[in-house]
């Protein structure tokens, strides 16, 4: 390949990096984080584990006494769903089990959607975004998708910037495939630091390619599916498609008109015993009721299928006579549900069964940090290549690159640390919880910002690395404190023990950071971004 | 750059659509699968698209590889509604 074509897509791969970079960490780190998001609820709720607890030992009811009480209260609504329990795993073979469920329903006020929730016959309904569930779960897979923005704009957003990453990602393989395997063998760990992180960007890069090749096609399907709906219907049929009904794309089968004539329903046991007959190999997650008491109710029922890649499947039965109205199963596959089925699955890595999955999971947890890693050292090598060698001052482009890459990613760090934190310290169920986990996070980014912004670049950047350290160690402490010691955890809650252990890690992995910044900043090459004092260069050929 | 540039963002887009769609269009599969397959793969197709046009040395020479890569695939994906093999999805006609 010619030396000006490879230079042309260096630039683009360069600055379509640049431009992204910071939110793709957030994307990368948040996303990592996320994978473990039932983990981490659970780690960061109380109120769950005491239900865990509950749910080993007493209250137990069966799930029709849950739909029965529910459907004797006075916050009866025809169209509602039966979960297990808060954590939304398995109904029990047979539907009969007595175990822990719970009922969720939702209702339109002033325009916005609510949810609400009811975790025993007979308790009381508790607002689904409050702190039923943990806040801090929830919000970190706001921010892997919209960066604590406004979640239609930072949607959109993120699904433009997942174009420019796509991008990103095609012209570094355009440049990089002519040495590819040299690449991934070329590790010069020395005095040139500069080098040694070249090198881990692109070893990263080259061994995480396919995992981002699927991240990119993933992400735009998730995140711009309305837009390709549009686009495709625009661009290829003449704009035909008739947008009101892009719904019906999705159906498993189409919802009867709503009735008024009362009619007996199925019980829970029955509807199971339908659907075991229809698929002996379903399992069922959850029920999802429409009209529920009338003629025409259907029931929804949605769970998975082993050794499938779309794992999600779902089996629409008459509510009232068990008459199959439509299906969307392994080899019947609804092809928009099918397609959907498929990015879920790969893009929050649930697929596999038993061992398998959680090396999946695991493996998407080390991939998605080292991600975040890529984006991180793609800005710090763009500053570095580009240093003024012989120069005490440095650009000024350099200088706001340098803050804006430490604000916008450490800050990200700081502040999801600070978040966990919050919902672990503050009373759960409260309100002063459910608006001070989101808070949290958005004082850590503004506290990183704020302080690297007064402080010379090296010494902000090593003084928010300590803090990123400090506060994350406090998360498996506070752990510890507030609600059981590692060594129990690690027995009882396996879950929330390793959120723990991942927390410490994190943590010795940031002081270690923190201590390697701080050297070369007062040993490195001088005249960078990141020196303690410019001064004259002596020996070019010393380390960063 | 600004011509490569434009012509990959703006050109790119079309192409990434009709260019998908032809593809899917002799699959032997019902519409609204081959409909779902241009959904999903479409808009990575655009960064493919947006990629390819910085392989041109020259910006005109990126407008006119795109219009001209833009003007076959709308005529042969024309052809292939034509034939029958792409269309609007089953049950929304």
């Amino acid at each position: 390949m010619k030396g000006a074509t490879i230079k042309r897509f260096t630039s683009l791969h360069t600055w379509t990096g640049i431009t992204t970079g910071v939110l793709l960490f957030v994307a990368f780190y948040a996303g990592a984080l996320t994978v473990y998001k039932a983990e981490i609820d659970a780690w960061a709720n109380p109120v769950v584990h005491a239900e865990l607890e509950a749910e080993r030992t007493e209250r137990l009811f069966t799930p029709q006494q849950a739909v029965e009480a529910f459907i004797n209260s006075p916050h009866f609504t025809p169209d509602f769903y039966l979960f297990s329990s808060r954590y939304r795993t398995h109904l029990p073979d047979g539907g009969e089990t007595p175990g822990r469920y719970a009922i969720y329903w939702s209702e339109r006020v002033d325009g916005e959607r609510v949810g609400w929730d009811v975790f025993e016959p007979g308790g009381q309904p508790i607002q689904s975004n409050a702190a039923t569930t943990s806040q801090a779960a929830n919000f970190i897979e706001l921010l892997h998708f919209t960066m604590g923005l406004p979640e239609t704009f930072g949607t959109y957003l993120f699904g433009a910037v997942t174009l420019l990453y796509g991008v990103a990602l095609l012209s570094g393989l355009v440049i990089h495939l002519p040495h590819l395997v040299k690449d991934l063998f070329s590790m010069r760990i020395g005095s040139n630091l500069k080098l040694f992180w070249q090198d881990a960007h692109n070893v990263i890069g080259v061994l995480s390619l396919p995992f981002h090749l699927m991240f990119v096609v993933t992400s735009l399907v998730l995140a711009l599916t309305l837009v390709a709906i549009l686009g495709t219907s625009f661009f290829t049929l003449g704009n035909q498609f008739p947008t009101d009904r892009i719904g019906e794309l999705y159906e498993v089968a189409p919802h009867p008109a709503a009735s008024d004539t009362p009619a007996d329903m199925l019980d829970v046991p029955t509807l199971f015993a339908r659907v075991k007959e229809i698929q002996p190999d379903f399992t069922v997650s959850s029920i999802h009721w429409h009209g529920y008491g009338t003629a025409t109710a259907a029931a929804e029922i949605s769970g998975d299928y082993p050794d499938s890649l779309i794992s999600s499947a779902d089996i629409q039965l008459d509510a009232s006579t068990g008459a199959l109205q439509g299906a969307n199963l392994p080899g019947a596959h609804n092809p928009a549900l099918a397609a959907s089925g498929v990015v879920v699955s790969l893009h929050f890595a649930r697929f596999g069964e038993g061992l398998g999955r959680q090396l999946v999971r695991l493996s998407y947890l080390l991939l998605g940090l080292l991600g975040a890693f890529l984006f991180y050292s793609g800005n710090l090598l763009w500053i570095e290549t580009r240093r003024k060698r012989r120069n005490t001052q440095q650009p000024h482009l350099h200088h706001a690159l340098a803050r804006l890459t430490v604000a916008g990613c450490l800050g990200t760090v700081l502040g999801i640390s600070l978040l966990l934190l919050t919902a672990k310290l503050l009373p759960a169920e409260s309100l002063l919880r459910a608006a001070w986990v989101p808070n949290a996070w958005y004082l850590g980014l503004a506290a990183s910002a704020a302080w690297v912004l007064l402080r010379p670049v090296w010494r902000g950047t090593v003084e928010v690395l300590w803090a990123c350290a400090v506060i994350t160690a406090a998360v498996p402490i506070a752990n510890a404190i507030i609600y059981m010691p590692p060594w129990q955890s690690a027995l009882i809650a396996p879950g929330v023990f390793g959120v723990d252990l991942v927390a410490l890690l994190l943590a010795i992995g940031f002081a270690l950071t923190a201590r390697a910044a701080a050297r070369r900043a007062h040993n490195g090459q001088p005249n960078s971004v990141w020196a303690d004092t410019p001064r004259l260069a002596t020996h070019e050929g010393a380390s960063l | 750059m600004w011509g490569q540039t434009t012509a990959g963002f703006l050109a790119g887009l079309p192409l990434a659509f009709l260019s998908v769609a032809l593809l899917a269009s002799p699959l032997p599969f019902e519409l609204k699968t081959k409909f779902t397959l241009t959904v999903v793969f479409a808009l990575p197709m655009y960064c493919v698209t947006i990629t390819a046009a910085f392989a041109a040395a020259r910006g005109y020479k990126a407008w006119g590889w795109m219009l001209a890569a833009n003007l076959v695939c709308g005529a042969l994906l024309f052809v292939a509604v034509q034939l029958g093999w792409y269309g609007l999805p089953e049950g929304l006609q």
